[in-house]
């Protein structure tokens, strides 16, 4: 598989902080590729360069071998990034659908469309509810539906399983697993399950920097991610 | 049904408003109704920016008074003969100052929108305000058309064949450009455009992951809400005949946002009601003792309590 997003050499400072230390990642056309790693490594931070919503200090973000540095957020989604929230970003006065509408209509389609990415998020018996009395489940699934609806070819999930309980995790699974292969996706989670459930290959992210990266086998038995999550044992 | 009803029977009374004016022997309050309706029109046109975009704009008041003082100018012009600037022709026509008004008012809207929309929340505020007084201070100075003492328009604008000078005319013209501009702001609410201006007011964030140009948005809904200040403002010139930079004043604003609250933000018919409200109440109260504000005051934040939402969600009604 070609790769669709390449992040070269990226890096980016909060202060003193630096919390994207030189990251270089190739996210491959249809494959999902988790990005695992503890709190506060940057792994969202990493999200929001990619989209646009925070800048590089250096490095560069190429989709489909374009540069990305230069384009607005509005110009990564028309060229097919989209992304989701570990706190999900939706429209409460809306209805599941008006939100969907919403995506549909900047870019320029018919709301006629809606149906089909609710369904595709499991979520077309809610269509027509506000926003406001969705659970935080349902939430989750409308932004995806959301995402959909902007067409994309590199999907970035931030925590998709953040604050869900098992059945909606099982259900949330099942549902990404349906659209593998539509398009790529860099899975932003700490939920093992889904993690090992969903990539195809897995890269850990500790204090802004890439550690490792490899099948999920490979990460699973690799020395520097053990020593990352569970410590030496030295202390 | 409610929803048909009560628009349906405001609308009846206000066609039949002039003639029982005169049967109770009142005309002047053919007169303050006319003002009401006008600054209904601006509060409306305010609502677009504050109630459908969540942009608190204290400087409408600008383009108010840009759309007066553009048909005192243009009709200045017209009476003397002389071009403006030497080189544009005035006009005594209602349609075609309003016309100018509106783009005039549009312009500076961009402009003023261009620059002040690149904050949020309390910065905006405070920026709006800052050019609407800027150009409060340039009409005050502004002696060739009256500076402080205001200019005086030898008469109203003509439409058609209509006698403008009775106020009962005047009225129902009024009315007809109220009516159309509420058509424009239930289209735009009801639009593609009103869809994701209301997106952006509730999470602009979730708008700009949509791929939403926000600032692009808001800027059009900033212009056409400006342009409807200025169709107010060029009607309050013609109703009293004078301008001055009184109606650029920041109260004048003030007054906007209170009508915008008062009645419901973010519905069609609120402002206008909220503008009916508050200009009866200072009428009534007016009437009564001289210091009437230390009345109106407290009576208007109980009715902002007692009311949530606004007059127009009386009911819980929604827009």
């Amino acid at each position: 598989m070609s790769a669709l997003l390449v992040l070269d050499d990226l890096t980016k400072n909060f202060g003193g902080l630096r919390v994207t230390d030189h990251v270089c990642l190739d996210l491959r056309a249809g494959e999902v590729h988790a990005l695992i790693g503890p709190n506060g490594a940057g792994k969202t931070t990493l999200i929001s360069q990619i989209m646009g919503e925070i800048t590089p200090e250096s490095g560069s973000i190429r989709l489909d071998g374009i540069d990305m540095g230069k384009l607005s957020q509005a110009q990564r989604v028309r060229r097919g990034l989209a992304r989701t929230f570990q706190v999900p970003q939706v429209l409460g006065e809306y209805s599941a659908r008006e939100n969907v509408v919403a995506a549909l209509y900047a870019r320029g389609a018919s709301a006629d469309e809606a149906t089909q990415h609710l369904a595709r998020a499991n979520m077309e018996a809610r269509a027509d509810v506000r926003v406001s009395d969705l659970s935080h489940g349902e939430r989750k699934q409308l932004e995806l539906a959301i995402a959909l609806a902007t067409r994309p070819r590199m999907l970035l999930l931030d925590e998709p399983m953040a604050g869900l309980g098992p059945v909606e995790s099982a259900q949330m699974i099942a549902i990404l697993q349906g659209l593998r292969g539509d398009m790529a996706m860099l899975l932003v989670e700490h939920d093992m399950k889904a993690v090992f459930a969903l990539a195809d290959r897995i890269s850990v992210l500790v204090y802004g920097a890439i550690i490792a990266s490899g099948t999920p086998d490979e990460i699973q038995n690799d020395p520097r991610v053990r020593e990352a999550y569970l410590g030496t044992g030295e202390d | 049904m409610r929803k048909i009803i009560a628009p349906a029977l405001g609308l009846l009374l206000l066609l039949a408003w002039p003639f029982i004016a005169e049967k109770i022997g009142a005309p002047a309050l053919i007169t303050l109704f006319t003002r009401m309706m006008i600054l209904g029109l601006a509060a409306s046109a305010l609502n677009i920016a504050l109630g459908f975009g969540g942009l608190v704009s204290l400087g409408h008041a600008a383009f108010y008074g840009i759309g007066a003082y553009a048909i005192g100018i243009s009709t200045t012009h017209a009476i003397s003969g002389a071009p403006f600037l030497g080189l544009l022709p005035g006009s005594d026509q209602l349609l075609v100052n309003l016309l100018v008004a509106m783009l005039v008012s549009g312009f500076a809207s961009a402009i003023i929108g261009a620059l002040a929309l690149r904050t949020s929340g309390i910065q905006f505020i405070m920026i709006t305000l800052a050019f609407a007084q800027m150009l409060f201070f340039l009409f005050l100075a502004l002696k060739a058309y009256g500076g402080d003492d205001g200019l005086t328009m030898r008469r109203r604008n003509g439409l058609f064949d209509l006698n403008m000078r009775d106020d009962a005319t005047f009225f129902y013209v009024t009315l007809g450009f109220l009516l159309v501009w509420l058509a424009v702001c239930a289209r735009v609410l009801h639009s593609r455009f009103g869809l994701l201006l209301g997106g952006i007011r509730q999470n602009e964030r979730r708008m700009q992951a949509i791929g939403v140009n926000t600032f692009r948005v808001k800027w059009i809904a900033f212009i056409i809400s400006g342009m409807g200040a200025g169709l107010a403002g060029g009607l309050m010139a013609n109703l009293g005949r004078f301008v001055s930079p009184d109606l650029m004043h920041w109260t004048t604003s003030g007054e906007l946002l209170i009508m915008c609250v008062l009645g419901g933000s973010g519905t069609i018919i609120g402002p206008v009601l909220g503008a009916f409200a508050l200009i009866g109440l200072e009428a009534t109260l007016n009437t009564w003792t001289e210091h009437w504000q230390a009345i109106l005051g407290p009576l208007l934040v109980l009715m902002v309590l007692a009311f949530k939402g606004g007059l127009a969600r009386i009911g819980g009604d929604k827009p």
